[in-house]
Protein backbone atom coordinates (compact mmCIF):
# COMPACT_ATOMS: atom_id res chain seq x y z
CA UNK A 1 0.00 0.00 0.00
CA UNK A 2 2.77 2.46 0.92
CA UNK A 3 4.44 1.79 -2.45
CA UNK A 4 1.20 2.60 -4.28
CA UNK A 5 0.86 5.83 -2.32
CA UNK A 6 4.51 6.71 -2.99
CA UNK A 7 3.91 6.06 -6.68
CA UNK A 8 0.80 8.26 -6.59
CA UNK A 9 2.52 11.14 -4.84
CA UNK A 10 5.65 11.06 -7.03
CA UNK A 11 3.62 10.84 -10.19
CA UNK A 12 1.23 13.64 -9.26
CA UNK A 13 4.06 15.91 -8.08
CA UNK A 14 5.92 15.48 -11.35
CA UNK A 15 2.93 16.03 -13.63
CA UNK A 16 1.68 18.93 -11.43
CA UNK A 17 -1.66 17.27 -10.74
CA UNK A 18 -1.02 17.55 -7.00
CA UNK A 19 -0.39 21.31 -7.12
CA UNK A 20 -3.53 21.83 -9.18
CA UNK A 21 -5.65 19.81 -6.79
CA UNK A 22 -4.29 21.49 -3.66
CA UNK A 23 -4.80 24.99 -5.01
CA UNK A 24 -8.20 24.57 -6.70
CA UNK A 25 -10.33 25.10 -3.54
CA UNK A 26 -8.15 28.04 -2.49
CA UNK A 27 -8.61 29.74 -5.85
CA UNK A 28 -12.34 29.07 -6.04
CA UNK A 29 -13.06 30.14 -2.43
CA UNK A 30 -10.87 33.22 -2.33
CA UNK A 31 -11.12 34.60 -5.88
CA UNK A 32 -14.48 36.41 -5.36
CA UNK A 33 -13.21 38.06 -2.16
CA UNK A 34 -9.91 39.03 -3.75
CA UNK A 35 -11.76 40.44 -6.73
CA UNK A 36 -13.91 42.64 -4.54
CA UNK A 37 -10.92 43.69 -2.43
CA UNK A 38 -8.99 44.74 -5.53
CA UNK A 39 -12.07 46.65 -6.76
CA UNK A 40 -12.31 48.49 -3.42
CA UNK A 41 -8.63 49.36 -3.60
CA UNK A 42 -9.03 50.91 -7.06
CA UNK A 43 -11.94 52.95 -5.78
CA UNK A 44 -9.63 54.24 -3.05
CA UNK A 45 -11.51 52.46 -0.27
CA UNK A 46 -9.33 49.52 0.76
CA UNK A 47 -11.10 47.23 3.22
CA UNK A 48 -10.00 44.55 5.64
CA UNK A 49 -11.35 42.15 6.68
CA UNK A 50 -12.69 41.20 3.25
CA UNK A 51 -16.37 40.58 2.85
CA UNK A 52 -18.93 40.45 0.08
CA UNK A 53 -21.57 43.21 -0.21
CA UNK A 54 -24.55 42.87 2.10
CA UNK A 55 -22.69 40.39 4.30
CA UNK A 56 -20.51 40.65 7.36
CA UNK A 57 -16.96 39.24 7.43
CA UNK A 58 -18.28 36.37 9.57
CA UNK A 59 -21.09 35.65 7.11
CA UNK A 60 -18.61 35.79 4.23
CA UNK A 61 -16.30 33.43 6.09
CA UNK A 62 -19.15 30.94 6.65
CA UNK A 63 -20.29 31.08 3.02
CA UNK A 64 -16.86 30.66 1.49
CA UNK A 65 -15.97 28.06 4.12
CA UNK A 66 -18.78 25.91 2.68
CA UNK A 67 -17.51 26.60 -0.83
CA UNK A 68 -14.02 25.47 0.25
CA UNK A 69 -15.50 22.32 1.80
CA UNK A 70 -17.52 21.34 -1.28
CA UNK A 71 -14.68 22.07 -3.70
CA UNK A 72 -12.25 20.12 -1.50
CA UNK A 73 -14.59 17.12 -1.54
CA UNK A 74 -14.77 17.41 -5.33
CA UNK A 75 -10.99 17.70 -5.51
CA UNK A 76 -10.71 14.53 -3.43
CA UNK A 77 -12.97 12.77 -5.93
CA UNK A 78 -11.00 14.08 -8.89
CA UNK A 79 -7.71 13.08 -7.25
CA UNK A 80 -8.91 9.56 -6.51
CA UNK A 81 -10.32 9.30 -10.04
CA UNK A 82 -7.30 10.70 -11.84
CA UNK A 83 -4.34 9.20 -10.02
CA UNK A 84 -4.56 5.68 -11.53
CA UNK A 85 -6.81 6.61 -14.44
CA UNK A 86 -4.25 6.07 -17.20
CA UNK A 87 -3.02 2.82 -15.61
CA UNK A 88 -6.56 1.46 -15.46
CA UNK A 89 -7.42 2.64 -18.98
CA UNK A 90 -4.27 1.06 -20.44
CA UNK A 91 -4.46 -2.04 -18.20
CA UNK A 92 -1.00 -1.19 -16.86
CA UNK A 93 -2.76 -1.57 -13.50
CA UNK A 94 -2.26 -5.31 -14.03
CA UNK A 95 1.33 -4.82 -12.91
CA UNK A 96 0.05 -3.59 -9.55
CA UNK A 97 -2.34 -6.55 -9.35
CA UNK A 98 0.59 -8.94 -9.69
CA UNK A 99 1.89 -7.58 -6.40
CA UNK A 100 -1.30 -6.40 -4.66
CA UNK A 101 -5.00 -7.24 -4.96
CA UNK A 102 -7.35 -4.77 -6.72
CA UNK A 103 -8.79 -3.64 -3.39
CA UNK A 104 -5.34 -2.25 -2.48
CA UNK A 105 -5.35 -0.16 -5.66
CA UNK A 106 -8.86 1.14 -4.95
CA UNK A 107 -7.96 1.87 -1.34
CA UNK A 108 -4.72 3.63 -2.35
CA UNK A 109 -6.55 5.90 -4.79
CA UNK A 110 -9.18 6.73 -2.15
CA UNK A 111 -6.55 7.43 0.52
CA UNK A 112 -4.63 9.61 -1.93
CA UNK A 113 -7.83 11.55 -2.72
CA UNK A 114 -8.70 11.86 0.96
CA UNK A 115 -5.27 13.21 1.99
CA UNK A 116 -5.22 15.64 -0.93
CA UNK A 117 -8.77 16.77 -0.11
CA UNK A 118 -7.96 17.34 3.56
CA UNK A 119 -4.82 19.32 2.70
CA UNK A 120 -6.70 21.35 0.10
CA UNK A 121 -9.47 22.10 2.60
CA UNK A 122 -6.95 23.12 5.27
CA UNK A 123 -5.22 25.52 2.88
CA UNK A 124 -8.39 27.06 1.48
CA UNK A 125 -10.19 27.31 4.87
CA UNK A 126 -7.16 28.96 6.46
CA UNK A 127 -7.01 31.45 3.58
CA UNK A 128 -10.72 32.27 3.96
CA UNK A 129 -10.27 32.75 7.70
CA UNK A 130 -7.31 35.07 7.17
CA UNK A 131 -9.03 37.08 4.43
CA UNK A 132 -12.22 37.58 6.39
CA UNK A 133 -10.43 37.94 9.72
CA UNK A 134 -13.13 35.72 11.17
CA UNK A 135 -12.29 32.46 12.88
CA UNK A 136 -14.71 29.56 12.40
CA UNK A 137 -17.21 29.51 15.24
CA UNK A 138 -17.77 25.72 14.85
CA UNK A 139 -14.36 24.67 13.63
CA UNK A 140 -14.50 21.12 15.00
CA UNK A 141 -17.93 20.47 13.51
CA UNK A 142 -16.88 21.90 10.13
CA UNK A 143 -13.70 19.84 10.03
CA UNK A 144 -15.64 16.67 10.88
CA UNK A 145 -18.21 17.34 8.13
CA UNK A 146 -15.44 18.23 5.68
CA UNK A 147 -13.56 15.01 6.49
CA UNK A 148 -16.65 12.87 5.92
CA UNK A 149 -17.57 14.71 2.69
CA UNK A 150 -14.00 14.39 1.44
CA UNK A 151 -13.97 10.67 2.30
CA UNK A 152 -17.20 10.17 0.32
CA UNK A 153 -15.73 12.15 -2.60
CA UNK A 154 -12.57 10.01 -2.55
CA UNK A 155 -14.41 6.70 -2.39
CA UNK A 156 -16.72 7.85 -5.19
CA UNK A 157 -13.74 8.87 -7.38
CA UNK A 158 -12.23 5.43 -6.79
CA UNK A 159 -15.47 3.72 -7.82
CA UNK A 160 -16.05 5.93 -10.87
CA UNK A 161 -12.61 5.29 -12.35
CA UNK A 162 -13.21 1.56 -11.93
CA UNK A 163 -16.46 1.93 -13.89
CA UNK A 164 -15.10 4.13 -16.68
CA UNK A 165 -11.95 6.11 -17.38
CA UNK A 166 -13.94 8.77 -19.23
CA UNK A 167 -13.71 12.09 -17.38
CA UNK A 168 -17.40 12.87 -18.08
CA UNK A 169 -18.38 10.32 -15.46
CA UNK A 170 -17.09 12.76 -12.81
CA UNK A 171 -20.38 14.64 -13.19
CA UNK A 172 -21.81 11.96 -10.91
CA UNK A 173 -19.20 12.86 -8.29
CA UNK A 174 -20.14 16.54 -8.49
CA UNK A 175 -23.80 15.77 -7.93
CA UNK A 176 -23.29 13.27 -5.10
CA UNK A 177 -20.70 15.37 -3.26
CA UNK A 178 -22.78 18.55 -3.35
CA UNK A 179 -25.94 16.79 -2.18
CA UNK A 180 -24.12 14.85 0.55
CA UNK A 181 -22.21 17.85 1.90
CA UNK A 182 -25.31 20.04 2.03
CA UNK A 183 -27.25 17.24 3.75
CA UNK A 184 -24.50 16.79 6.33
CA UNK A 185 -24.28 20.51 7.02
CA UNK A 186 -28.03 20.85 7.50
CA UNK A 187 -27.97 18.66 10.58
CA UNK A 188 -24.74 17.32 11.97
CA UNK A 189 -25.62 14.22 13.99
CA UNK A 190 -23.60 11.17 14.86
CA UNK A 191 -26.13 8.95 13.08
CA UNK A 192 -25.92 10.95 9.86
CA UNK A 193 -22.15 10.99 9.97
CA UNK A 194 -22.07 7.25 10.66
CA UNK A 195 -24.38 6.53 7.73
CA UNK A 196 -22.20 8.72 5.49
CA UNK A 197 -19.04 6.87 6.56
CA UNK A 198 -20.71 3.52 5.89
CA UNK A 199 -21.87 4.80 2.52
CA UNK A 200 -18.25 5.69 1.66
CA UNK A 201 -17.06 2.25 2.82
CA UNK A 202 -19.65 0.60 0.59
CA UNK A 203 -18.50 2.73 -2.35
CA UNK A 204 -14.93 1.64 -1.72
CA UNK A 205 -15.88 -2.03 -1.53
CA UNK A 206 -17.83 -1.67 -4.78
CA UNK A 207 -14.81 0.04 -6.36
CA UNK A 208 -12.58 -2.97 -5.59
CA UNK A 209 -15.14 -5.42 -7.00
CA UNK A 210 -15.76 -3.39 -10.17
CA UNK A 211 -12.04 -2.86 -10.74
CA UNK A 212 -11.31 -6.56 -10.41
CA UNK A 213 -14.12 -7.50 -12.77
CA UNK A 214 -13.26 -4.79 -15.28
CA UNK A 215 -9.60 -5.69 -15.50
CA UNK A 216 -10.24 -9.42 -15.62
CA UNK A 217 -12.21 -9.30 -18.87
CA UNK B 1 9.59 -30.28 -6.65
CA UNK B 2 7.76 -31.13 -9.85
CA UNK B 3 9.59 -30.92 -13.15
CA UNK B 4 6.56 -29.22 -14.62
CA UNK B 5 6.52 -25.48 -14.13
CA UNK B 6 3.22 -24.94 -15.91
CA UNK B 7 0.38 -27.38 -16.50
CA UNK B 8 -2.74 -26.31 -18.37
CA UNK B 9 -5.55 -28.81 -18.70
CA UNK B 10 -8.65 -28.42 -20.84
CA UNK B 11 -8.78 -24.65 -20.60
CA UNK B 12 -11.89 -23.02 -21.98
CA UNK B 13 -12.35 -19.29 -22.36
CA UNK B 14 -15.16 -17.49 -24.10
CA UNK B 15 -15.60 -13.79 -24.83
CA UNK B 16 -19.32 -13.54 -25.49
CA UNK B 17 -20.01 -15.75 -28.50
CA UNK B 18 -16.32 -16.04 -29.42
CA UNK B 19 -14.44 -19.03 -28.03
CA UNK B 20 -10.83 -18.00 -27.49
CA UNK B 21 -9.60 -21.26 -25.94
CA UNK B 22 -11.13 -24.70 -26.29
CA UNK B 23 -9.82 -27.75 -24.49
CA UNK B 24 -6.36 -26.20 -24.35
CA UNK B 25 -3.84 -28.47 -22.65
CA UNK B 26 -0.06 -28.31 -22.50
CA UNK B 27 2.87 -28.48 -20.12
CA UNK B 28 6.02 -26.45 -19.68
CA UNK B 29 9.08 -28.12 -18.19
CA UNK B 30 10.94 -26.37 -15.38
CA UNK B 31 14.16 -24.63 -16.40
CA UNK B 32 13.38 -24.53 -20.11
CA UNK B 33 12.58 -21.85 -22.64
CA UNK B 34 9.29 -22.73 -24.28
CA UNK B 35 7.97 -20.87 -27.29
CA UNK B 36 4.25 -20.29 -27.67
CA UNK B 37 3.42 -19.97 -31.32
CA UNK B 38 0.23 -19.06 -33.09
CA UNK B 39 -1.29 -16.57 -35.44
CA UNK B 40 -2.88 -13.34 -34.24
CA UNK B 41 -6.08 -14.17 -32.38
CA UNK B 42 -5.08 -17.79 -31.84
CA UNK B 43 -5.39 -17.43 -28.05
CA UNK B 44 -1.79 -16.77 -26.98
CA UNK B 45 -2.42 -13.60 -24.98
CA UNK B 46 -5.55 -15.07 -23.39
CA UNK B 47 -3.57 -18.13 -22.30
CA UNK B 48 -0.73 -16.03 -20.89
CA UNK B 49 -3.16 -13.83 -18.95
CA UNK B 50 -4.83 -16.91 -17.47
CA UNK B 51 -1.41 -18.23 -16.43
CA UNK B 52 -0.61 -14.83 -14.92
CA UNK B 53 -3.90 -14.95 -12.93
CA UNK B 54 -5.12 -11.80 -14.64
CA UNK B 55 -7.94 -13.58 -16.42
CA UNK B 56 -10.15 -16.45 -15.31
CA UNK B 57 -10.73 -19.46 -17.52
CA UNK B 58 -14.37 -20.50 -17.86
CA UNK B 59 -13.37 -24.12 -17.41
CA UNK B 60 -10.31 -26.30 -17.01
CA UNK B 61 -7.45 -26.21 -14.57
CA UNK B 62 -4.09 -24.57 -14.63
CA UNK B 63 -1.17 -24.78 -12.23
CA UNK B 64 1.86 -22.53 -12.24
CA UNK B 65 4.80 -23.39 -9.96
CA UNK B 66 2.57 -26.13 -8.51
CA UNK B 67 -0.10 -23.62 -7.44
CA UNK B 68 -3.59 -23.54 -8.91
CA UNK B 69 -4.12 -20.17 -10.61
CA UNK B 70 -7.75 -20.08 -9.49
CA UNK B 71 -7.34 -21.16 -5.87
CA UNK B 72 -3.92 -19.69 -5.05
CA UNK B 73 -3.47 -16.64 -7.30
CA UNK B 74 -1.29 -14.77 -4.81
CA UNK B 75 1.15 -17.68 -4.52
CA UNK B 76 1.34 -17.80 -8.32
CA UNK B 77 1.87 -14.04 -8.63
CA UNK B 78 4.80 -14.11 -6.25
CA UNK B 79 6.53 -16.66 -8.46
CA UNK B 80 5.95 -15.19 -11.91
CA UNK B 81 7.24 -12.22 -13.85
CA UNK B 82 4.83 -11.11 -16.56
CA UNK B 83 5.53 -8.95 -19.59
CA UNK B 84 2.36 -8.15 -21.56
CA UNK B 85 2.37 -7.40 -25.29
CA UNK B 86 1.46 -3.73 -24.85
CA UNK B 87 1.79 -1.61 -21.74
CA UNK B 88 2.10 1.99 -20.65
CA UNK B 89 4.84 3.44 -18.48
CA UNK B 90 4.41 6.42 -16.13
CA UNK B 91 6.20 9.21 -17.96
CA UNK B 92 6.79 11.26 -14.80
CA UNK B 93 9.10 8.72 -13.11
CA UNK B 94 12.66 7.70 -13.82
CA UNK B 95 13.41 4.06 -14.49
CA UNK B 96 15.23 3.65 -11.15
CA UNK B 97 12.27 5.14 -9.25
CA UNK B 98 9.85 2.96 -11.19
CA UNK B 99 11.77 -0.24 -10.43
CA UNK B 100 12.26 0.77 -6.80
CA UNK B 101 8.50 1.25 -6.39
CA UNK B 102 7.84 -2.18 -7.87
CA UNK B 103 10.48 -3.70 -5.61
CA UNK B 104 8.61 -2.17 -2.66
CA UNK B 105 5.28 -3.39 -4.08
CA UNK B 106 6.68 -6.92 -4.04
CA UNK B 107 7.64 -6.48 -0.41
CA UNK B 108 11.40 -6.34 -0.92
CA UNK B 109 13.08 -4.80 2.10
CA UNK B 110 14.30 -1.21 1.73
CA UNK B 111 17.94 -2.24 2.29
CA UNK B 112 17.81 -4.86 -0.48
CA UNK B 113 16.04 -2.72 -3.03
CA UNK B 114 18.99 -0.86 -4.58
CA UNK B 115 20.78 -4.17 -5.19
CA UNK B 116 17.68 -5.71 -6.79
CA UNK B 117 17.15 -2.66 -8.97
CA UNK B 118 20.79 -2.71 -10.09
CA UNK B 119 20.60 -6.42 -10.90
CA UNK B 120 17.48 -5.92 -13.01
CA UNK B 121 19.11 -2.98 -14.78
CA UNK B 122 22.26 -4.96 -15.48
CA UNK B 123 20.43 -8.04 -16.71
CA UNK B 124 18.40 -6.00 -19.18
CA UNK B 125 21.35 -3.74 -20.05
CA UNK B 126 19.29 -0.71 -19.06
CA UNK B 127 21.83 1.04 -16.83
CA UNK B 128 22.02 3.91 -19.31
CA UNK B 129 18.27 4.48 -18.91
CA UNK B 130 18.25 4.39 -15.09
CA UNK B 131 18.05 8.16 -14.55
CA UNK B 132 15.88 8.89 -17.53
CA UNK B 133 12.20 9.73 -17.28
CA UNK B 134 10.01 7.05 -18.84
CA UNK B 135 8.78 9.07 -21.78
CA UNK B 136 9.80 9.27 -25.40
CA UNK B 137 11.29 5.79 -25.24
CA UNK B 138 11.71 3.53 -28.22
CA UNK B 139 9.79 0.27 -28.34
CA UNK B 140 13.00 -1.62 -27.66
CA UNK B 141 13.75 0.45 -24.57
CA UNK B 142 10.22 -0.03 -23.30
CA UNK B 143 10.54 -3.78 -23.71
CA UNK B 144 13.79 -3.76 -21.73
CA UNK B 145 12.11 -1.77 -18.96
CA UNK B 146 9.16 -4.15 -18.96
CA UNK B 147 11.54 -7.07 -18.62
CA UNK B 148 13.45 -5.34 -15.83
CA UNK B 149 10.17 -4.85 -13.97
CA UNK B 150 9.20 -8.50 -14.55
CA UNK B 151 12.56 -9.59 -13.07
CA UNK B 152 12.65 -7.22 -10.07
CA UNK B 153 11.36 -9.78 -7.55
CA UNK B 154 13.51 -12.61 -8.94
CA UNK B 155 10.62 -14.83 -10.08
CA UNK B 156 11.02 -18.51 -10.97
CA UNK B 157 8.83 -18.32 -14.04
CA UNK B 158 8.69 -15.65 -16.72
CA UNK B 159 5.63 -15.23 -18.90
CA UNK B 160 6.51 -13.01 -21.84
CA UNK B 161 4.01 -11.94 -24.46
CA UNK B 162 5.78 -11.02 -27.68
CA UNK B 163 8.97 -9.78 -26.00
CA UNK B 164 10.76 -9.47 -29.35
CA UNK B 165 8.03 -7.39 -31.00
CA UNK B 166 9.39 -4.11 -32.28
CA UNK B 167 12.98 -4.88 -31.39
CA UNK B 168 15.76 -4.19 -33.86
CA UNK B 169 18.09 -7.09 -34.77
CA UNK B 170 20.71 -6.04 -32.21
CA UNK B 171 18.14 -5.81 -29.42
CA UNK B 172 16.76 -9.23 -30.45
CA UNK B 173 20.21 -10.74 -30.08
CA UNK B 174 20.51 -9.16 -26.62
CA UNK B 175 17.09 -10.49 -25.66
CA UNK B 176 18.07 -14.00 -26.70
CA UNK B 177 21.27 -13.74 -24.66
CA UNK B 178 19.27 -12.61 -21.64
CA UNK B 179 16.79 -15.47 -21.98
CA UNK B 180 19.62 -17.99 -22.24
CA UNK B 181 21.23 -16.48 -19.15
CA UNK B 182 17.95 -16.75 -17.26
CA UNK B 183 17.63 -20.39 -18.29
CA UNK B 184 21.15 -21.01 -17.02
CA UNK B 185 20.04 -19.55 -13.69
CA UNK B 186 17.23 -22.08 -13.52
CA UNK B 187 14.37 -19.85 -14.61
CA UNK B 188 11.51 -21.13 -16.71
CA UNK B 189 10.62 -18.90 -19.64
CA UNK B 190 7.34 -19.21 -21.51
CA UNK B 191 7.21 -16.71 -24.34
CA UNK B 192 4.97 -16.07 -27.26
CA UNK B 193 6.46 -14.73 -30.44
CA UNK B 194 5.89 -14.32 -34.12
CA UNK B 195 9.61 -14.32 -34.84
CA UNK B 196 9.94 -18.05 -35.26
CA UNK B 197 13.56 -17.90 -36.31
CA UNK B 198 14.38 -16.50 -32.88
CA UNK B 199 12.34 -19.19 -31.15
CA UNK B 200 14.10 -21.89 -33.11
CA UNK B 201 17.43 -20.59 -31.86
CA UNK B 202 16.63 -20.37 -28.16
CA UNK B 203 13.66 -22.59 -27.36
CA UNK B 204 13.86 -26.09 -25.97
CA UNK B 205 10.17 -26.72 -26.48
CA UNK B 206 7.29 -25.37 -28.52
CA UNK B 207 3.58 -25.10 -27.96
CA UNK B 208 1.67 -24.39 -31.16
CA UNK B 209 -1.87 -23.03 -30.88
CA UNK B 210 -4.45 -22.51 -33.56
CA UNK B 211 -7.91 -21.04 -32.91
CA UNK B 212 -7.65 -21.93 -29.26
CA UNK B 213 -6.56 -25.52 -29.91
CA UNK B 214 -3.10 -26.82 -29.14
CA UNK B 215 -1.91 -28.57 -32.28
CA UNK B 216 1.57 -29.38 -31.03
CA UNK B 217 3.33 -29.46 -27.67
CA UNK B 218 6.83 -30.84 -27.34
CA UNK B 219 10.44 -30.27 -28.22
CA UNK B 220 11.53 -28.16 -31.19
CA UNK B 221 13.23 -31.26 -32.57
CA UNK B 222 9.98 -33.20 -32.10
CA UNK B 223 8.07 -30.52 -33.99
CA UNK B 224 10.53 -30.74 -36.86
CA UNK B 225 10.31 -34.53 -36.80
CA UNK B 226 6.53 -34.43 -36.88
CA UNK B 227 6.65 -32.10 -39.85
CA UNK B 228 9.38 -34.08 -41.50
CA UNK B 229 6.98 -37.02 -41.65
CA UNK B 230 5.68 -35.22 -44.67
CA UNK B 231 8.96 -33.81 -45.92
CA UNK B 232 9.01 -32.50 -49.41
CA UNK B 233 11.58 -34.28 -51.55
CA UNK B 234 13.06 -32.81 -54.69
CA UNK B 235 14.40 -34.97 -57.54
CA UNK B 236 16.62 -33.14 -60.01
CA UNK B 237 16.68 -34.79 -63.40
CA UNK B 238 18.73 -34.55 -66.57
CA UNK B 239 15.69 -35.19 -68.70
CA UNK B 240 13.74 -32.32 -70.25
CA UNK B 241 9.97 -32.72 -69.94
CA UNK B 242 9.19 -35.32 -67.33
CA UNK B 243 6.42 -37.84 -67.55
CA UNK B 244 5.82 -39.07 -64.04
CA UNK B 245 5.48 -42.86 -63.75
CA UNK B 246 1.86 -43.79 -62.91
CA UNK B 247 2.96 -45.73 -59.81
CA UNK B 248 4.40 -42.56 -58.28
CA UNK B 249 2.05 -39.90 -59.56
CA UNK B 250 -0.15 -39.98 -56.45
CA UNK B 251 2.59 -38.48 -54.27
CA UNK B 252 3.86 -35.84 -56.68
CA UNK B 253 3.09 -32.28 -55.65
CA UNK B 254 4.96 -30.42 -58.40
CA UNK B 255 6.64 -31.35 -61.65
CA UNK B 256 8.84 -29.00 -63.65
CA UNK B 257 11.01 -29.37 -66.76
CA UNK B 258 14.02 -30.64 -64.78
CA UNK B 259 12.66 -31.59 -61.39
CA UNK B 260 9.81 -33.20 -59.58
CA UNK B 261 8.76 -32.70 -56.01
CA UNK B 262 6.79 -35.05 -53.87
CA UNK B 263 5.90 -35.43 -50.22
CA UNK B 264 6.22 -38.42 -47.97
CA UNK B 265 8.05 -40.09 -45.15
CA UNK B 266 10.45 -42.14 -47.23
CA UNK B 267 12.83 -44.71 -45.85
CA UNK B 268 16.14 -45.18 -47.74
CA UNK B 269 14.63 -48.30 -49.32
CA UNK B 270 11.61 -46.40 -50.56
CA UNK B 271 13.85 -43.67 -51.93
CA UNK B 272 15.81 -46.32 -53.85
CA UNK B 273 12.54 -47.69 -55.22
CA UNK B 274 11.55 -44.22 -56.38
CA UNK B 275 14.86 -43.69 -58.14
CA UNK B 276 14.66 -47.12 -59.82
CA UNK B 277 11.12 -46.38 -60.97
CA UNK B 278 12.14 -43.06 -62.44
CA UNK B 279 15.21 -44.52 -64.16
CA UNK B 280 13.09 -47.36 -65.50
CA UNK B 281 10.89 -44.72 -67.16
CA UNK B 282 13.90 -43.15 -68.84
CA UNK B 283 14.31 -40.27 -66.42
CA UNK B 284 17.93 -39.52 -65.57
CA UNK B 285 18.18 -38.74 -61.86
CA UNK B 286 20.96 -36.35 -60.74
CA UNK B 287 20.01 -35.90 -57.12
CA UNK B 288 17.28 -36.60 -54.61
CA UNK B 289 17.25 -34.38 -51.54
CA UNK B 290 14.86 -33.26 -48.79
CA UNK B 291 13.81 -29.66 -49.01
CA UNK B 292 15.08 -28.00 -45.84
CA UNK B 293 12.48 -25.73 -44.31
CA UNK B 294 12.65 -23.09 -41.65
CA UNK B 295 10.59 -23.37 -38.49
CA UNK B 296 8.44 -20.62 -39.94
CA UNK B 297 7.58 -22.73 -43.01
CA UNK B 298 6.91 -25.73 -40.85
CA UNK B 299 4.65 -23.70 -38.60
CA UNK B 300 2.72 -22.44 -41.65
CA UNK B 301 2.50 -26.01 -42.89
CA UNK B 302 1.21 -27.26 -39.55
CA UNK B 303 -1.45 -24.58 -39.53
CA UNK B 304 -2.45 -25.35 -43.12
CA UNK B 305 -2.74 -29.05 -42.38
CA UNK B 306 -4.85 -28.36 -39.32
CA UNK B 307 -7.13 -26.16 -41.40
CA UNK B 308 -7.43 -28.82 -44.09
CA UNK B 309 -8.31 -31.41 -41.47
CA UNK B 310 -11.01 -29.16 -40.06
CA UNK B 311 -12.36 -28.45 -43.56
Amino acid sequence: MSALLRYAVMKSMRDHLLAGLLLAPLVLASAPMLGMAVGSMFRGEPVYPFHVPDSSPQGTSDTFGVVAMIVSALVAGIGAFWIFRSEIASRAVHFFFLAHPPRAVSAASAIYGFVVGILAYSISRTAVTLMTGSPQPHAARDVAVAAVAIWIGSALGSLLVAISSEAAILVIAYAVVIVTTVQLLQSVTVVRMGIAILFAAALLQAAAIVLRRRCAS
Amino acid sequence: MSERAIVAENLLKRYGSVTALRDTSFEVTRGTITGFVGRNGAGKTTTLKILATLLRADDGTCTVANYDVRNAPYEVRRRIGFLPDVFELPSALTLREYLDIFAELYGIHRADRPKRVNTALQLTRSEDLASRRLHALSRGEQQRIGLARALIHNPDILLLDEPAAGLDPHARVELKELLRLLRERGKTVFLSSHVLADLEEICDDLVVIRNGNIIFSGSVAGFRLQMRAKTRWRVSTVTGQISVPPALSGQVVAAGPSSIEFEGDLSPLERARWISELVAHGIGVCEMSPQMTTLEQEFAKAIEEEEEEIA
